[in-house]
């Protein structure tokens, strides 16, 4: 089956993998053959060994208005609209996704971005005007560039759960609280492809506000609150293997003090990180210890992401200041500050990477 | 004991014969970037002419330029930089004829200049313009075409380009 006339096909694939993801939706239309070629899992595996994907951010974003026309008033609004934002750190490029479908007062509020295969996944989230909790699944495919609506997550409407991804199929949600701010012990996987939802064995504790990231192979659950400590953060994880669909004994002292994990991720160098008083701190032999002091730019972090040994980091001064975009090289501990144009450098509610 | 006898010695030079009967002397030590001609030369099969038979006079004229260009004692980066930079703007009937033989012959690098080649060809362009470029038929019904041509074009891509070149 040759994908170019005349060349084998091995080398017709060397020519195809080279082409980069924002051209596959009018490479796919070339004709079946190719279109067949680009939608396979093993395409997207390729690209990744031979290093021709490219690492892209996706962050669920705050609006800026354009100083030149509202003079005088806010830039960053206490009350902002959200959009979906992509960013390439190798390119420097920034740009704007399609608005979801229905969604036309912006995104939900506090929805969460997951990114599997060449999808982005938007889970849940509040209505931004009536800020009623939705349990509302989209799924963005970057090789037809179309938006679908996912089976939604079932059971309660739930909010402030943490999800993850196995990064190739599925995507894992855990905790967060019900409509009646019931810390929730439940958790659940979602298979992209087959837009299925199945119910995982409950967690040991109830978890609110937890962190959901894979590390080590599995799918952890760190941190968050009961519903008798509304808002105290408590010190243990517990971790999902995937596998034999088990939850492993509670990690019972995973931070020594009371810590919100929002900002803890794992820096695609098989190790965790996290942000705490100015730092940002690595788990060596089971503590946290100093890595890097976090810039004074970044003073209020907003959103953390990770991949291949790279931390990105926006944040802001304080309050009503423009929102800045920082990488870590988690090799030296150095930072590089990332330009962002004005309309980028909103306030960053919730993000994922995804390498296409 | 190798670097005395090759400063001294004469060269050893090889002949490559083309798919149409031509005729090309070339150095050894260049040649042989070529894996598929260096496991002749190792095999012992280098004494007579080498045959190539799947590779033409024209695109072995190329892959002799680009062999001598990129052999490592007589060029410097910015001169290969830009040889590549003219190579890959040859016709694309050329770059492809030119990556067959590259993958015939097992010269990586050459392999790999040439699929960002073609990759680039196909970059940014429309679904039209690639299947002239490549003289590919469209197998898709006369429904999906439609639908192909009214799909709103995404976000990032901008303009696609038209032109075949």
């Amino acid at each position: 089956m040759e994908l170019i006339p005349s060349l084998p096909y091995d080398i017709g694939l060397e020519c195809l993998i080279r082409v980069p993801y924002d051209n596959f939706s009018s490479v796919t239309s070339v004709c079946r053959n190719w279109k067949l070629q680009i939608e396979l899992p093993e395409f997207w595996k390729l690209r990744r060994a031979t290093g021709f994907t490219r690492q892209v951010i996706l962050m669920a974003q705050a609006q800026t208005d354009d100083p030149k026309l509202k003079v005088g008033l806010s830039k960053y609004s206490a009350f902002p609209v959200y959009r979906l934002t992509l960013y390439e750190p190798d390119s420097g490029y920034w740009a704007e996704l399609p608005p979801l479908p229905g969604n036309s007062d912006g995104l939900p509020m506090f929805c969460q971005l997951v990114g599997v295969g060449l999808s982005l996944v938007v889970i849940g989230g509040w209505n931004p005007i009536t800020w009623e909790p939705s349990n509302a699944v989209f799924v963005y495919n970057f090789v037809t560039a179309t938006w679908r609506r996912g089976a939604e997550m079932p059971g309660c409407r739930r909010s402030f759960f943490g999800c993850a991804s196995d990064s190739e199929q599925t995507v894992y949600v855990a905790g967060g609280h019900d409509e009646e701010k019931n810390a929730l012990k439940s958790a659940m996987a979602y298979d992209v492809a087959s837009d299925e939802w199945v119910p995982m064995p409950d967690m040991a504790s109830e978890r609110d506000e937890c962190k959901c990231t894979f590390y080590h192979g599995k799918f952890h659950v760190i941190g968050g609150y009961d519903t008798s400590m509304q808002g105290r953060f408590g010190t243990t994880a517990e971790s999902f293997n995937t596998s034999t669909w088990q939850w492993d004994p509670v990690a019972e002292h995973f931070f020594d003090s009371a810590t919100c994990p929002r900002t803890c991720v794992e820096g695609g160098d098989g190790k965790l990180y996290l942000c705490r008083d100015g730092d940002v701190l690595v788990l060596r032999d089971s503590t946290w210890q100093v890595a890097a002091a976090i810039p004074p730019e970044l003073r209020n972090v907003a959103f953390v992401t990770a991949w291949r040994g790279k931390i990105l980091m926006t944040g802001s001064m304080g309050f009503n200041e423009p929102h800045n975009t920082y990488i870590l090289d988690l090799q030296n501990y150095t930072w590089t500050k990332m330009d962002a144009p004005v309309n980028f450098s909103g306030h960053v509610q919730s993000g994922c990477c995804l390498e296409m | 004991m190798a670097e005395a006898s090759s400063s001294i010695t004469e060269k050893f030079f090889l002949t490559l014969k083309s798919s149409d009967g031509d005729e090309f002397v070339l150095e050894e030590s260049i040649a042989i970037q070529s894996i598929t001609i260096k496991n002749m030369v190792e095999d012992g099969c280098s004494s007579s002419v080498i045959p190539l038979s799947k590779v033409d006079t024209e695109t072995l004229i190329k892959v002799i330029e680009y062999m001598k260009m990129h052999s490592s004692t007589s060029s410097n980066e910015e001169e290969i930089e830009n040889f590549d930079k003219k190579f890959v703007s040859n016709s694309i009937n050329t770059i492809l004829n030119i990556l067959e033989a590259a993958n015939f012959l097992d010269i990586n690098n050459l392999l790999e200049l040439c699929a960002e080649a073609v990759a680039n060809r196909i970059k940014n362009k429309t679904p039209e313009a690639v299947r002239k470029i490549f003289n590919i038929t469209s197998d898709f019904t006369p429904e999906e075409e439609a639908e192909i041509r009214n799909e709103t074009p995404w976000a990032f891509e901008g303009n696609l380009d038209h032109s075949l070149d």
